[in-house]
């Protein structure tokens, strides 16, 4: 029975690898795609940031201190942050709030303390990019008028510090106690969290759809289940070949996915980053071979339910039909738990599809539990167990089979 | 060989089949003729464990249809009315995938198909499926059934979209496996592919069978041509009536 299931299983593949169409979807679109979106993604926001960085500002200062040396001190830290040129006079709101690169700054004394308001538009983009770096200038300033104070009552500024802090970050290793590399990795790890099982569920389904559909109400719509049928092979082996077939694919779709997935993260945060962005993620052996039997359960059922769907279908608009709602809700699972954190109550594991969203953020997180794990592998396995069964008994329902579109 | 007792189909209300019994031996070619419509694809289908019936029963090669399908269908040849073959799969392609359900011999095959392709003037097993005519379709369906030497063979329309020497050739070829033991069920619109092929037919009308005899009986019974026989059983109106009054 599994031998045959396994001839109808390469026939299917051979057939679904000539189509050139299939090759681009499955294998040349996930490895292209996600590296040029978010490629393009950094790009675009890096280049931001430069013109943003490049610019040249007007900042109208409108001053009420009475020593002109006190003014040049704060226009002098103004020029050190930033391309700014200075226009000296009442602040008119209209002016700033028309303006896409100025800023305004009323600055004036009470006693000894500089008391500055930034005046911008927060709908414009440079605009508060220059308020921000205006908000810089006075805290470099605060901080020269604190050294020279101490220095003017004897206290070495750099003696001050009571209290040191240093970071040790958990959970990523840096390399050489590399502490700013450490924080890198753990944000990129906190992304492929957040993003790779949403992707993954998304892309795991919609793929297996269109091919488990065509396998299925396509083959019946087409006629050529009946070559199946005529000849010496069990309904059964046939379930099993094309509930294999799909499988497969889906496992790799969902690798190459994966694959495309990360590289394309890489390059948005190398845009992004400095520069030397760490490109590791902190799995070992073990939590890549959980990451691997998840994916693959996720694989497994979505093909189960498809499968099992598109043969009870009469023709491939009947089968969309169905299958829609189902990956509607899917795609929810997915949308409703991007955000969440990993290791969730006991429940969360018992239902299919969040549970292997969950385990895909403990795992990358590091939340993982032996209990919750095994509970998704349980709940999921023996869903796919049944729909291998369900649809095996269907295809050897003639209700189901003999239906031909003419 | 082939038997059915009480075999009957029906579609919701529809009774596209009407408790038939056939009876053929082993070694016989069986025309099953009718009107369009009357039956015949659905008979074959259920014949050839495609469709279940709704009722009575059907015994080939002495296995029941019901418990022993697989076996029968080991034993068994169907080649349908439309050759629907996977069309991204390439000639070779699909005797291979045939030949890999069948677990025959590859080199004792590959001698078979290379004469079947000689005798059928078939030189594009490397074409894909989806790219042949249907002609060509249809003899790559056909071989890949009679490369196997099945024992019960069933053709639905087998003639449909051959060329004339290829017909030729089939027709021949059946005669010569019916000699061999072989037994041949098929159905046919060109009656005298009918009454030179076949040893026994039965006529076919709205479900039921309304003639079963050997063509010899049968033209000796009403004196007259296959084609006069079949008319005359199965129009409603005279022919000569009808193209008159267009
Ligand atoms: N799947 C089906 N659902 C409903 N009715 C069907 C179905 N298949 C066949 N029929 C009906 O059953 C009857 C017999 O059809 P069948 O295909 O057996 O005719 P046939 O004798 O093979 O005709 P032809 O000579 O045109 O091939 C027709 O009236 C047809 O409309
Ligand atoms: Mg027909």
């Amino acid at each position: 029975m599994l031998k045959d299931a396994l001839i109808i299983m390469t026939k299917e593949l051979k057939n679904i690898f000539r189509d050139k169409r299939t090759i681009f979807a499955t294998i040349v679109l996930p490895l292209v795609l996600f590296p040029v979106m978010f490629g393009i993604i950094g790009l675009i926001t890096k280049a931001n940031e430069e013109a943003k960085a490049k610019a040249e500002y007007t900042v109208y200062i409108e001053s009420t201190l009475s020593k002109p040396d006190e003014l040049t001190k704060v226009i002098d830290e103004i020029h050190g942050v930033g391309n700014f040129e200075i226009i000296n006079g009442k602040i008119d709101e209209e002016v700033i709030e028309s303006g896409s690169t100025t800023v305004g700054l009323k600055v004036g004394k009470n006693g000894d303390v500089f008391i500055a308001t930034v005046v911008y538009n927060s709908m414009k983009e440079k605009s508060t990019y220059a308020a921000q770096k205006i908000r810089e200038a006075l805290m470099n300033l605060n901080g020269k008028l604190v050294s020279a104070e101490l220095v003017s009552r004897g206290i070495n500024p750099e003696e001050l510090n009571f209290v040191q802090i240093n970071d040790t970050v958990v959970g990523v290793s840096a390399e050489n106690g590399n502490v700013e590399e450490a924080k890198a990795k753990g944000q990129f790890t906190q992304m492929l969290a957040m993003l790779v099982p949403y992707f993954l569920l998304l892309y795991i389904f919609a793929g297996s759809m269109g091919l488990g559909i065509d396998t299925t109400a396509g083959e019946k719509e087409r006629g050529s289940l009946s070559i199946l049928l005529v000849n010496q092979v069990s309904r059964t082996s046939i379930a099993l070949g094309k509930i294999l077939y799909l499988m497969l694919m889906s496992i790799l779709t969902s690798v190459l996915n994966l694959v495309g997935l990360i590289i394309g993260l890489y390059l948005q945060m190398s845009f992004l980053g400095e520069g030397n962005m760490p490109f590791s993620v902190e799995l070992d052996a073990i939590g890549y071979l959980l990451l691997f039997i998840t994916v693959i359960l996720l694989a497994l059922i979505s093909s189960g339910i498809i499968i099992f769907v598109g043969i009870l279908a009469r023709s491939v608009k009947e089968a969309s039909g169905y299958i829609t709602p189902i990956y509607m809700i899917v795609l929810l699972f997915g949308i409703s738990t991007m955000q969440s954190e990993g290791s969730k109550a006991f429940y969360y594991y018992a239902i299919p599809f969040i549970n292997v969203i969950f385990t895909m953020k403990d795992i990358f997180i590091g939340t993982f539990s032996v209990a919750n794990f095994s509970t998704m592998l349980i709940v999921n396995g023996a869903l796919v167990v049944l729909f291998v069964y369900l649809t095996a008994k269907i295809f050897n329902s003639e209700k189901v089979l003999e239906v031909t579109v003419e | 060989m082939i038997r059915s007792v009480g075999l009957t189909k029906k579609f919701g209300d529809f009774i596209a089949v009407d408790n038939i019994n056939l009876n053929v031996n082993q070694g016989e070619v069986f025309g099953f003729l009718g009107p369009n419509g009357a039956g015949k694809t659905t008979t074959i289908k259920m014949l050839t464990g495609t469709l279940r019936p709704t009722s009575g029963s059907i015994e080939i090669l002495g296995m029941d249809m019901k418990n022993r399908a697989i076996e029968i269908k080991r034993r068994m040849g169907v080649a349908p009315d439309e050759p629907k073959i996977y069309e991204h799969l390439k000639g070779y392609e699909f005797l291979e995938f045939i030949m890999s359900i069948y677990k025959l011999d590859k080199a004792e095959t590959k001698v078979k198909i290379e004469e079947l392709c000689d005798a059928f003037e078939i030189d594009y097993l490397d074409k894909l499926a989806g790219e042949m005519s249907h002609g060509m379709r249809q003899k790559l369906m056909l071989i890949s059934v009679l490369m196997r030497k099945p024992e019960v063979l069933f053709l639905d329309e087998p003639t449909v979209g051959l060329d004339a020497k290829s017909a030729k050739i089939l027709k021949e070829l059946l005669i010569k496996y019916a000699r061999e033991g072989t037994t041949v069920f098929m159905t046919t619109h060109i009656l005298e592919i009918a009454e030179k092929m076949c040893d026994r037919v039965a006529i076919i009308n709205r479900g039921q069978i309304i003639a079963e005899a050997s063509v010899s009986d049968l033209k000796q019974k009403y004196q007259a041509s296959l084609e006069d026989i079949f008319l005359a059983l199965t129009a409603t109106n005279d022919i000569k009536d009808i193209v008159d009054s267009l």
